[in-house]
């Protein structure tokens, strides 16, 4: 009778080594003397074997550790991938939840080069770039206005979130239509068969996400979340708060035959505060919302002529992106309105070599935009106008390796927009590898925008971007990127990148504070400028108790105005730092975030005075108007500084997981020690003495929620 | 502005509040009259008016008739102020051509039922035209527009009170010079400065108007 020993065997295996996701660790122990896969004896057919086999001594076997690489690691190796930030959802829930929500778009302004001047704006400065000038995609398809509340919340449903792709410079020729940065929100594949889901209960907003696999390589899932505030209010005072946002977005991942896979996506969200009043003066609607479908047919080919390479990627696909503003506000005493129609077709073709990727792809889109209002009021654009854009762009890019320690990315794209311009657009990036760790990156690349907001930069509150496209009267804004870098893993799980910038628009054009609505073409004026600076980012890949990162910005923005006047741009935050980290024990996981950041420049108020009217039935001075009309006088465009702001969020989670279930509850503060951090300042010259008062960003928030995932 | 219609053109100077001190020493906290002003009006063909100082503190009259001056012919128009700091401010209107005054008689319109539609020619030299709705009940509404202007009965103001009270409401629609235009078009924007003025050494305006319609509405 043989003899059965339980032989320990260590395993450490990916969780995910399909999706690419961050290895985890998994400990098994062999219940049975059966070896592990891979290290099976070749010949087990003989009962000689296994005799021999059983009779020997108990072998303590070495530890294999087997590791996806992870995606970062796998960009860095493949590709020149300058300015990329790659992060998955894991590591963008690490941060501490903002205003009981996680949000993948805050948590994006934590990393290098993003900038969000305040905690009440839609926008993300990227490298000192103008809000508008972010490609913000869905799985590849646009989205416009990607934000709730006012800009306080993203729209994208965080358990929805695969992975974030952020390309903050010199991004190659695929990307184009932006000045700045692209923002790539990939959903997330659930490839675990049956149904898997998530559920968060948050003092704001409850979300539920379901999903799982879809036959062999395939997923599906779909998410909602709704925010409650509202009904919880009614429930005391009816109306009291008549505001809420949803968002519903599915994805679905699927294998046709003959090697095709489908992939399709839809989001559906809106913003409605809708306050009723028995006097139609009082009643207020404001609706806004976004609606994104999209679907990719892609195909892998091989067998490929020599010549050629040795396998091909096929991609098409096609979307539908919109957007929807309606405000009426006094009962419709003042009307404003805001759409967006975008359709697209874009497809690519991508070749590979041993050295070389060739990709080839185009795209046509058309939008019609349209921007109105009935009565000018300020902070708003005062213009109406309805417009259609069509535009034509194709692209070649040519990744090439010569050696193995040198790639070279080079491509150049086509723009074409009817009625205004056509422009050719070169795109080179190169990455030096000084040591399998180690590699020095460098980009340079023009890039061409005609769609843009009318939403003004020196307005700290931007709730929305009202997006207007180029035209005979206004064309292109143009931009350069110089880019140059070190990147360094430090060891397996540590990067660091250090990326120095140069941005130079050449041809800009800014919204026009003064626009007159009874004339087209006046809308934005011309601005020119440069924006330079470096960012660094050492970030800690999670692999046990530990991972985080500390990001750290420096920018210097220059802007020179159609006057000549130069000025620093609203958005010229000299330092920003994030440090951010979460650290797991057995029971708890505690996450923080910090930021120091230096203040952005505003124009000081140095005086008032009433606006009379010249009344011609009385032929007389009147203040006698719907609205009381103070005249500020400013001093020099964005002349002052804002003081430097900070802030500490902190959460703490706890783990439990009955069966299958893992429950998750959560305790979240923000601004932890209520640090008066200002969003700008309110004057007043009449009181003795004149007054300034400094208005708040968000004080200490803290928030209890509860997870659970299954 | 200057009124074609008007036989009395009023300048109003006042001195913006700063947190500095008035002419008595004493912390301003409002706009203070400018007294002692020299307000001097020249017209297109070089006619020098001086202004007087009127009954309101910082408001001065001049009588364009006085001096065979006619403001309803148009033309460019200077101003000149010397305020008693030796300040210099100058500017300059082009005053629209002046049309026949056209008045419709008191009519009755009602607001459920009746939407306002006016059309008038276009006037030369006039930049825009400005609708001021007035009632004795409801703070004025105003609006710039082309040569055409259609208001619903129902309409409501940004305060959400009405354009058209149950009241009499009287409407008048003047040309306006692109300085007037230019400067009240807006609403005063704390991120965005003075709008342009037509006005050297002061903040403000030297514009002009010529009143060219009234209507006048019982609203039921």
């Amino acid at each position: 009778m043989s003899r059965r020993h339980v032989s320990p065997v260590r395993f450490e295996l990916s969780q995910h080594l399909t999706t690419g996701l961050v290895a985890g660790v998994v400990l098994l122990l062999a219940l049975a003397a059966r070896p592990a896969a891979g290290q099976q004896p070749t010949n087990r057919d003989s009962a000689e074997k296994r005799d021999s086999l059983s009779r020997r001594r108990p072998v303590m076997l070495p530890t294999v550790r087997t590791e996806a690489p992870r995606t970062e690691r796998r960009l860095f190796t493949s590709k020149p991938n300058v300015s990329n930030l790659s992060v998955s959802a894991r590591d963008l829930q690490r941060a501490p939840r903002f205003f009981a929500e996680a949000d993948v778009l805050r948590s994006l302004q934590l990393m290098p080069g993003v900038e969000a001047r305040n905690d009440f704006t839609a926008g993300m400065n990227v490298r000192g770039g103008e809000a508008d000038q972010n490609l913000i995609l869905l799985d590849g398809y646009p989205v416009y206005n990607p934000f709730h509340f006012g800009g306080l919340f993203g729209t994208f449903i965080d358990p929805a979130v695969g992975r974030v792709d952020m390309l903050t410079g010199g991004f190659p020729a695929p990307y184009g239509g932006r000045l700045s940065s692209v923002l790539n929100v990939r959903s997330a594949e659930e490839d675990r068969p049956g149904l898997h889901g998530t559920s968060e209960l948050s003092l704001i907003a409850s979300t539920l996400s379901l999903g799982g696999a879809l036959g062999s390589g395939g997923s599906w899932l779909i998410a909602g979340r709704r925010t409650y505030a509202d009904q919880a209010i009614n429930l005391v005072k009816r109306n009291a708060f008549p505001y809420h946002f949803f968002d519903l977005e599915g994805h679905v991942a699927y294998t046709l035959p003959a090697s095709f896979r489908f992939s399709a996506t839809g989001y559906g969200g809106d913003d409605l505060l809708h306050f009723d009043a028995s006097t139609e003066g009082e009643r207020q609607h404001i609706l806004w919302g976004n609606r994104v479908a999209g679907a990719t047919l892609s195909r892998p080919f091989t067998g490929l002529p020599a010549l050629l390479g040795d396998s091909a990627v096929f991609e098409q696909r096609v979307s539908q992106s919109l957007f929807e503003l309606s405000t009426q506000i006094s009962g419709g005493g003042l009307d404003l309105r805001s759409n967006v129609r975008d359709v697209r077709a874009g497809g690519s073709i991508t070749v590979y070599a041993p050295t070389h990727t060739h990709s080839i792809g185009y795209e046509l889109a058309r939008q019609r935009l349209g921007y109105s209002v009935s009565y000018p009021v300020p902070l708003f654009p005062v213009d109406s106008l309805e417009q259609r854009v069509a535009s034509v762009s194709a692209y070649v890019d040519e990744l090439w390796r010569p050696r193995s320690s040198l790639m070279i990315e080079s491509g150049v794209r086509y723009d074409r927009v009817r009625g205004v311009q056509s422009t050719l657009l070169p795109r080179l990036s190169v990455k030096y590898f000084m040591n399998e760790n180690f590699a020095l990156t460098a980009a340079v690349g023009d890039y061409a925008q005609w769609i843009r907001s009318l939403a003004r930069e020196d307005i700290p509150l931007r709730p929305v971007d009202y997006w207007i496209g180029a035209d005979s009267l206004t064309p292109m804004s143009r931009a350069r990127h110089y880019v140059f870098g070190i990147e360094r893993w430090v060891t397996p799980s540590r990067q660091l990148r250090i990326e120095g910038f140069y941005k130079r628009y050449s041809q800009l054009l800014e919204p026009n504070a003064f626009d007159d609505p009874q004339k087209l073409g006046d809308e934005f004026v011309p601005v020119k400028g440069w924006s330079t600076g470096a960012d660094l980012l050492l970030r800690q890949f999670d692999t046990g108790r530990f991972g985080g990162w500390i990001s750290y910005t420096y920018t210097l923005n220059s802007r020179i105005d159609a006057s000549g006047y130069r000025f620093f741009p609203s958005q010229d935050r000299r330092h920003d730092v994030n440090v951010v980290g979460s650290w797991k024990f057995p029971r708890y996981t505690v996450a923080a975030r910090f930021n120091l950041a230096s203040g952005t420049p505003y124009t000081r108020m140095t005086g008032q005075f009433g606006r009379v009217r010249y009344d011609p039935f009385n032929q007389a001075y009147t203040t006698e108007t719907n609205l009381p009309e103070v005249q500020f006088l400013t001093g020099p465009r964005n002349g002052e500084r804002l003081p430097l702001s900070q802030r500490l969020d902190v959460s703490v989670t706890r783990n439990f997981s009955p069966g299958r279930l893992t429950i998750t509850p959560y305790l979240s503060i923000m601004n932890v020690y209520n640090a008066h951090n200002v969003f700008g300042y309110v004057y007043n010259y009449t009181a003795l003495p004149p007054t300034r008062i400094s208005l708040p960003q968000l004080p200490i928030f803290p928030t209890i929620g509860l997870s659970m995932s299954w | 502005v200057l009124d074609t219609r008007a036989t009395l053109q009023r300048v109003l100077i006042s001195r913006a509040a700063t947190g500095g001190l008035d002419s008595n020493g004493a912390r301003r906290t409002d706009d203070e009259p400018v007294v002692g002003a020299e307000v001097t009006i020249i017209s297109p063909t070089g006619v020098s008016m001086p202004a007087t100082a009127a009954a309101t503190p910082g408001e001065y009259e001049i009588q364009p008739n006085q001096f065979g001056v006619d403001v309803a012919q148009g033309g460019a128009f200077s101003l000149h102020i010397r305020t008693p700091l030796g300040e210099e401010v100058t500017g300059t209107t082009t005053v629209p051509v002046a049309p026949a005054m056209d008045t419709v008689p008191l009519h009755v319109f009602f607001r459920q039922r009746d939407t306002l539609r006016l059309a008038w020619p276009a006037v030369p030299g006039a930049q825009s035209y400005e609708v001021v709705v007035q009632s004795l009940d409801m703070p004025e509404y105003r609006k710039f527009t082309d040569t055409t202007i259609v208001l619903p009965g129902t309409a409501l103001t940004i305060t959400g009170d009405d354009v058209f009270p149950y009241a009499p409401v009287n409407v008048m629609i003047s040309a306006v010079d692109a300085n007037y235009y230019d400067y009240y078009r807006a609403q005063s924007d704390p991120f965005a400065g003075t709008p342009p003025r037509g006005l050297t050494g002061a903040y403000g305006v030297f514009g002009s108007i010529a009143p060219m319609l009234v209507d006048q509405l019982q609203v039921r």
